[in-house]
């Protein structure tokens, strides 16, 4: 079984990688206090790189010679990188997955798998179980087509034109940038977002809808991604519960694990009660309601008041069909 | 030999340390009092994690708050993530003994330039080992055999480097790199394919560790995130990797597992056999992942939480001869009110729940549909999340008595109790 971490693809050792293939690119050597730089800026944390041991391991690849402060590589060659056998496999499962195949046009799919001949078939469909609803089919026409084209415009900034009808039976027929491709790994369904310049705001399309989809020739305004994060962000809600569970029923689990994907923060009022805050979009308020009410008795919703409203009510209209 | 091996403390030495303590932080926030009750773990033990993991976690991705003398830290998420996921650093920040890094490197700088394998004495004469200047942190001013050996075997059973035996000599080249002289649209493509691919597969740390090879290869930037979101992948997934990647390991060759297991946070961990049958990702409830198989001795098979599983190896086992036994379906039927909401979607989100669902009958304004399933106690939590749409009307005993009991005690914690 090839490891999947090892030291080869560890972070630093890229980054030493990376630093040797600039010199032997550049020419220039480098002092010791350059090198700490670049590490220090490739790690996300901090006060990472400032320990004895690391500065052993600079004085290692690049070690000192005479009284030059630059550093050059022990051997100024290319380091070469590659991936190692689980990740060749990881590769070309990707490449094997039909599910995936619109991310990427065929003749480059068929070139890199040619290159991974030697390298073991494997589909994750014979082995992973997905518990998520059946949705959709990207391996069918058309939407594996519209997938591509969708992918295509957002990866090379191009705007979409498309004809969809909504639920209502409204046509809409319009050229508007596209700022993701979304995934709903619970319903297994692609939407597609795209910002309505007209009326400021972003618009989820189900991409079943679509009547006609073609890349326009206009590229996407470099502000759209700032103006849908601003969306997001003007569109913050959040709901703060109580979270009882004195007779251990594993609600605490069920709770973080529901929410798992959501920001949130809580704290302890006392032994196993908890005030938890989630934050979310207003617009979907159907599902953080939905969740709330699967938790069950373990949840007492106490802000806003609006929300906290709707769970009793609905929560009284149950008890009329349960109450017999 | 080094003068020094020990590693630097702030990497993990352990990892299945710092992997419960960075679910609990992802959790909601806390206070390190509460990481022994959740845990089992001392406070001590949270420090030494908060020290290792602000290492690799962005400012940015840290909340803290404090409510009298106790200061909260938890990890911020995002319900409309796209593809930066900070955890997966987690597994990358391993500490490089200087030698063995060394000795890596210079390997395959060799044999990255080299025309014809080498052996390891060719290795060992190379220009620059002949003539290098040493670091002083090597007190042998050459390549040594052992260390290098160590070095080569390592590279060769990741898949780095290739062996071949010629005259009876053992020679050494560089695999065949499925990623060399791509163009910069191929590399553009593949880079957009593997960060969106990443967050929908299992395993997706591999799929960061592919972006590094290609950043290192092309000497590119940092990637920018894919134009993608995903609804309903936890951020947290990432953490159970090394599990997932073992347990796929011993399905595809056809291996059993042995692990340690815990039922509950607080309960001892025990040592377990598993023939596996399939790795299973709950998304409809969160992304919780499960490992179904058989234990040794056992008839039955079992799921087991992949969180809740450390010190994960593939064994050589024969499998039982008998093929393994399932628990019996229990049907139940639930009748479903379709009356407000968008009623195409809603009946779609029901008959997907499960592939073991019937529609016995249907009006305008209902849908009655019958479910089977060996362990139907798992579909309340989903059924809560209709009400009051959804109402049991047949099941196995206390079905229906579970939800009622839930209603009930709900309106008396909101302050509106019925009888």
């Amino acid at each position: 079984m090839a490891a999947l971490f090892n030291n080869e693809n560890a972070l630093l050792f890229h980054i030493f990688c990376r630093i040797i293939n600039d010199v032997r690119h550049t020419g220039k050597p480098l002092t010791v206090g350059e090198i700490k730089e670049r590490i220090r800026k490739a790690f996300p944390g901090r006060d990472f790189f400032s320990g004895e041991a690391e500065s052993e391991l600079i004085d290692t690849l690049f070690p000192a010679r005479d009284d030059d402060k630059k550093r050059t590589p022990f051997y100024t060659a290319q380091v070469p990188s590659l991936p190692s056998a689980a990740e060749r496999l990881w590769l070309k499962t990707m490449l094997l997955d039909e599910s995936a195949a619109f991310l990427l046009p065929q003749d480059l799919r068929e070139k890199l798998l040619a290159r991974l001949a030697d390298t073991e078939d494997f589909s994750l469909s014979d082995v992973w179980k997905k518990r998520q609803a059946k949705g959709d089919d990207p391996t069918a026409e058309p939407l594996r087509g519209r997938l591509a084209l969708i992918w295509s415009a957002l990866r090379d900034r191009k705007k979409l034109r498309y004809v969809n009808i909504d639920k209502n039976g409204t046509v809409h027929d319009k050229t508007l940038p596209p700022c993701r491709l979304e995934y709903d790994a619970a319903m297994n369904r692609y939407a597609l977002i795209v910002w309505d310049e007209a009326e400021n705001r972003a618009v989820k399309i189900n991409i079943h809808r679509l009547k006609t989809l073609e890349i326009a020739k206009e590229s996407i305004p470099p502000d759209t991604g700032k103006k849908f994060m601003d969306f997001l962000t003007a569109r913050k809600r959040e709901v703060t519960f109580r979270l009882v569970d004195t007779k251990n029923t594993g609600a605490f689990d069920r709770c973080y694990s529901l929410f798992s994907a959501y920001d949130k923060d809580a704290c302890a009022e006392e032994e196993n009660v908890y005030t938890i805050k989630v934050y979310y979009q207003d617009f979907d308020r159907r599902e953080i309601i939905a969740r709330l009410l699967s938790l069950g008795a373990a949840a007492i919703v106490l802000d806003p008041p609006d929300l906290r409203a709707e769970i009793i009510e609905r929560l009284q209209q149950s008890w009329e069909l349960y109450k017999e | 030999m080094t003068k020094s091996k020990r590693p630097a403390p702030r990497y993990a030495s352990r990892y299945e340390s710092l992997r419960p303590f960075l679910r609990f932080l992802a959790w909601g926030c806390w206070h390190s009092s509460e990481y022994p009750k959740v845990s089992g773990k001392s406070e001590r033990t949270y420090q030494d994690c908060l020290l290792r993991a602000s290492a690799f976690l962005p400012d940015k991705a840290i909340r803290k708050k404090s409510q009298g003398h106790k200061h909260y830290i938890t990890l911020r998420s995002d319900a409309y993530y796209g593809c930066n996921n900070y955890l997966v650093n987690s597994y990358r920040m391993k500490a490089l003994p200087p030698q063995a890094t060394f000795y890596t490197v210079f390997v395959l700088q060799v044999l990255g330039n080299a025309v014809n394998p080498l052996s390891l004495l060719q290795i060992q004469n190379h220009d620059a080992a002949v003539h290098g200047v040493y670091p002083s942190t090597l007190e042998e001013g050459m390549l040594e055999d052992s260390p290098l050996h160590e070095v080569l075997k390592s590279l060769k059973n990741n898949g780095y480097v290739e062996m071949i035996r010629k005259d009876g000599t053992a020679k050494y080249r560089l695999a065949d790199n499925p990623l060399k002289d791509l163009t910069a649209r191929e590399r553009e493509m593949l880079l957009a394919a593997v960060g969106f691919y990443k967050n929908i597969t299992a395993v997706s740390v591999i799929g960061y560790q592919i972006e590094a090879i290609l950043q290192t290869l092309y000497r590119l930037p940092a990637p920018d995130d894919v134009p993608a979101q995903f609804r309903n992948i936890a951020f947290d997934r990432v953490l159970d990797d090394e599990i997932l990647h073992a347990a796929l390991d011993a399905l595809r060759l056809k291996k059993a597992l042995s692990f340690h297991y815990k039922k509950r946070n607080h309960d001892k961990a025990k040592n377990v056999l598993v023939f596996p049958l399939r790795v299973v990702t709950d998304f409809s409830s969160g992304g919780r992942q499960y490992l179904e198989g058989r234990e040794q001795g056992t008839p039955f098979v079992f799921s087991y939480r992949l969180d809740r599983i450390t010190d994960i190896r593939l064994v050589k086992a024969a499998p039982p001869d008998e093929p393994p036994m399932q628990e019996p379906p229990v049907r139940f039927v639930v009748r479903f009110r379709l009356t407000d909401g968008d009623r195409e979607a809603l009946r779609a989100r029901i008959l997907e729940r499960s592939p073991h669902v019937s529609v016995l009958a249907e009006e305008e304004d209902s849908l009655l549909c019958a479910f089977e399933d060996a362990d139907p106690l798992r579909f309340l939590p989903w059924l809560r999340g209709f009400l009051p749409r959804a109402e049991i009307l047949e099941g196995p005993d206390g079905l229906r008595e579970h939800i009622r009991e839930h209603i009930k005690e709900a309106l008396k914690n909101y302050g509106c109790p019925v009888q």
